[in-house]
């Protein structure tokens, strides 16, 4: 109710913002739809999933009280100073080439946050092994707990006394509008067990956030654009192939000595803890892992559609809560 | 073709980089460590694993399964999951189908057997058996280390069981099993033949997105009968989203006067796209001469303008009826549409078409309208005073710069007045166009306004002057090189000035000269 109270005070003061200069204008129009800005410095026929975003906000103005302008505004640098006119700027970091900031990026940035700005940086985090290239970061959503180092250095440049830090369960991202996962019965079970114990608690993600005068106005995740697109008849683009690890009684023993052609990697997961991944040779994909309390269980690979239309759900909602939550918070 | 074992292992690796698109989530930043001993070889978990199908309990089957689908390309591993997609256990068959498809593949001899699951009673495993079909029917899914030994499925090589089974799954209970099939049917064109009642029943199913996807890729199946009897069912369909796909079907199936029917019936939907669709159908089959219906839907808001270009476009078939539409909407109507519309209204009105049709749009804000009407102008046998005198005054410099190039259809008194005007014309595109002529039509004192130029801000008037320079050069032209000269002389500094040297002084064909400095 809060929120919601919050989001209509939010457009009304638009509204009247809007009405005062028309007035000025001698125009009675009605008050233009929120536009978003889009960063690249890539060609924009060359943009990762160029039909993401324009989705995304079709379902925003569908599903909430902010009416947002469908096709994003492409910004090539930050050195403009159009951005103040942007109250949000998404960011799909392999869209970036190049993330060494400009001395004018860096005060126009600094100046925009100060402001009340707000960016979303997508795929600005994913394990070092995707790192090689960015198209991998395209393709797999490893929640890793560290933003990239170009992000963290280029955030450096402009306030090198915060830090990302992890957006707890708790936070109100993961509530503001969407709370908890989508309907998930028609999930097998092994799939739905772990997507709501594990995988995605109560709807919750990896984010980290920069927090800037008292608000988080930097937010960044592993790709999650991959589940936003929706063609004219209101179909998902793309299949999403889902992991899971799943284990059951006498998996341990076998696994404990099972050969493994590739590499294994210690890995840190949100608590601290250490689990032990094994590789199998060719296959970047994870196979089996050894965790941190003794369990041990293999990775899985579900394709299958409602499987894969329940991500596009959940990838959706999150990112409406991303676009709720900076407007509203 | 057969690939050595470390081709695949390379080859496997590009493919997953590449096509892997997986909520990958472990909870880590992985750092390589050097891979320790191997506790034993892989022929002994295989074994130890197809010894423990033989289990009673059905989890030491399941782990046996798990783990046996990470030595997929073990020969003796996949045999093992291929029984064990028969197992009396739903957990354990399941977790067999996951082992056998999730490397985006379906071995040969897994095919069938993956196909028979799609009438296991499991929901689940259906779901994942019908979604795994482009594996199970495709030559060449991806997997690389199956390339040398992939053939395509041939139809003779699906048992008559194993046939049924895929068509009943058309019409499974489960609609994510039913929009699975009807999305996959393409993969088995040639292999499964649908029956018209499937296809039907598909697109009577209570799913909206089914029934897309079934007029999407299945209505066309239909005998013509059939198909317009479904058709005329389904543009009573309460979902605007079925009819949009119908009429879009529609637009590209074949001619008759049933379906016409259809689509004069789809012209009273309230849905504008649906109505738009069906017009253009219509008006491809030269079906359609409701003038007032086509001005209100181009006229409404909701009307796709890609749609409403197709109308405008296609608008001229109907003939001179169309011309007054058009020529509205050439006038006054949807600015992305206009340029489209006068174009259509010329096309019609070609014969008669005089200047005085013309010189209005050259005023155009919009300057692809301008376009159009310069356009026709070049067609004109006759370019007049009037004409060129408002092409000369014309506050839009495209129109000026079309003017220059067709200035030597004019009287060369008048020709090389407005060539002489527009070599100080405020547009560089219009000086250009002006330097180039003067020097085609050798205006008097062209020379030495090809020298002035060398000296212009705009990069490309430079060049251009250059170019022309150059090419009277090479054809011994004098004064050309005495210009020359005297601008290397004036300029030293000028980055030009050691291309001149070269021009003028060796006589070095010129075609040969690099133009580094101004390219």
């Amino acid at each position: 109710m809060k929120i919601l109270l919050t989001m209509i005070a939010l457009l009304a003061s638009l509204c009247s913002v809007a009405q005062d200069n028309d007035a000025v204008a001698g125009n009675t129009a009605a008050p233009q739809p929120v536009r978003i800005a889009q960063m690249m410095t890539c060609d924009p026929m060359m943009r990762n999933y160029p039909y993401a975003l324009p989705s995304l906000l079709e379902e925003l103005s569908a599903k909430t009280g902010i009416k947002a302008d469908p096709q994003p505004v492409i910004i090539k640098s930050f050195e403009t100073k159009d951005i103040l006119k942007y109250p949000f700027i998404y960011v799909n970091f392999a869209d970036r080439e190049n993330w060494e900031l400009s001395p004018e990026e860096i005060k126009n940035l600094r100046g925009y946050l100060d402001r009340g700005g707000f960016i979303f940086i997508d795929a600005g985090i994913n394990a070092e092994f995707l790192r090689e290239n960015k198209i991998f970061g395209q393709q797999h959503s490893f929640a890793n707990w560290q933003v990239c180092p170009e992000v963290e250095k280029a955030f450096k440049q402009i306030y090198p006394d915060a830090n990302f830090r992890t957006l707890k369960r708790t936070h109100d991202v993961f509530h503001c509008f969407y709370e908890g996962l989508p309907d998930s019965s028609t999930l097998p079970d092994s799939v739905r067990e772990y997507t709501v114990n594990e995988k995605w608690p109560e709807g919750t993600y990896s984010l980290l956030g920069l927090s800037v005068k008292g608000r988080v106005a930097v937010i960044v995740s592993p790709i999650i654009s991959m589940g936003w697109g929706k063609d004219s008849f209101g179909r998902w683009i793309g299949a999403i192939n889902f992991r899971v690890k799943e284990g059951v009684q006498g998996l341990d023993t076998r696994l404990k000595t099972a050969a493994y052609s590739g590499t294994k990697y210690p890995v840190v997961r949100e608590d601290g803890k250490k689990d032990m991944v094994y590789c199998q040779a060719g296959d970047i994909r994870p196979e089996w892992v050894s965790e941190a309390e003794g369990d041990w269980r293999v990775f899985r690979y579900y394709n299958s559609t409602e499987i894969s239309d329940f991500a596009h759900v959940f990838y959706t909602r999150l990112g409406i809560n991303i676009f709720v939550y900076a407007f509203t918070q | 073709m057969v690939f050595q074992k470390e081709d695949r292992i390379e080859m496997k690796k590009i493919f997953f980089m590449i096509f892997f698109s997986s909520a990958l989530c472990a909870q880590q930043l992985p750092l390589e460590v050097p891979k320790e001993k191997q506790a034993e070889t892989e022929d002994q978990t295989v074994a130890k694993c197809v010894r423990d199908l033989e289990s009673e309990s059905p989890l030491t089957r399941q782990a046996a399964v798990l783990l046996l689908g990470k030595y997929a390309g073990n020969p003796i591993a996949l045999g093992a999951l291929i029984k064990s997609l028969k197992d009396g256990n739903t957990d354990v068959r399941r977790s067999a189908l996951v082992s056998t498809i999730e490397n985006f593949s379906i071995p040969q001899k897994a095919r069938i057997p993956v196909l028979n699951m799609l009438d296991d009673k499991d929901v689940h495993i259906r779901r994942l058996a019908s979604a795994a079909l482009p594996y199970a029917f495709n030559l060449f899914f991806g997997n690389f280390a199956m390339y040398d030994e992939a053939v395509q499925m041939e139809p003779s090589l699906i048992p008559g069981e194993t046939i049924k089974k895929v068509v009943a799954a058309f019409n499974d209970d489960d609609p994510g099993v039913r929009k699975n099939m009807i999305s996959n049917l393409s993969c088995m064109r040639g292999k499964i033949k649908l029956p018209p009642e499937s296809v039907a029943a598909l697109l009577d199913d209570k799913t909206p997105e089914i029934k897309i996807i079934a007029i999407q890729n299945a209505m066309a199946l239909l005998p013509p009968d059939k198909l317009v009897s479904c058709a005329r069912k389904l543009l009573k369909d309460e979902n605007r989203l079925v009819r949009r796909k119908l009429a879009e079907t529609l637009k590209f199936s074949q001619n008759s006067p049933e379906t016409d029917g259809i689509l004069e019936k789809m012209l009273e939907d309230e849905d504008p796209i649906v109505r738009s669709e069906a017009i253009t159908a219509l008006m491809r089959r030269n079906k359609m001469k409701d003038i007032q219906l086509i001005e209100k839907t181009i006229s409404d808001p909701e009307t796709d303008t890609q749609n409403g270009k197709f109308i405008v476009s296609l608008l001229p078939t109907i003939g001179e009826e169309a011309a007054p539409l058009l020529k509205k909407i050439a006038d006054s109507g949807n600015p992305a549409y206009r340029a489209l519309a006068l174009n259509g209204y010329f096309n019609l009105k070609r014969k008669d078409l005089g200047k005085n049709d013309l010189m209005p749009f050259l005023d155009d804000p919009d300057q692809s309208v301008r376009n159009m009407a310069v356009g026709r102008i070049i067609g004109l046998q006759d370019i007049d005073e009037e004409l060129v005198t408002k092409m000369v005054g014309s506050s839009h410099a495209d129109v000026r710069a079309s003017l220059a190039d067709m200035c030597g259809r004019l009287k060369p008194e008048k020709r090389d007045a407005i060539i002489g005007e527009f070599l100080v014309d405020e547009s560089d595109d219009v000086r250009k166009r002006a330097i180039r002529n003067a020097a085609n039509y050798k205006i008097p004192g062209y020379v030495e306004i090809l020298g002035n130029s060398l000296l212009d801000d705009n990069r490309e008037i430079v060049e251009t002057a250059f170019y022309e320079l150059e090419n009277l050069c090479s054809s011994n032209d004098g004064a050309a090189r005495e210009i020359l000269a005297k601008f290397a002389k004036e300029n030293p500094d000028n980055p030009l000035v050691e291309d001149i040297k070269i021009l003028t002084g060796k006589k070095v064909p010129v075609k040969k000269i690099r133009r580094k400095n101004i390219r």
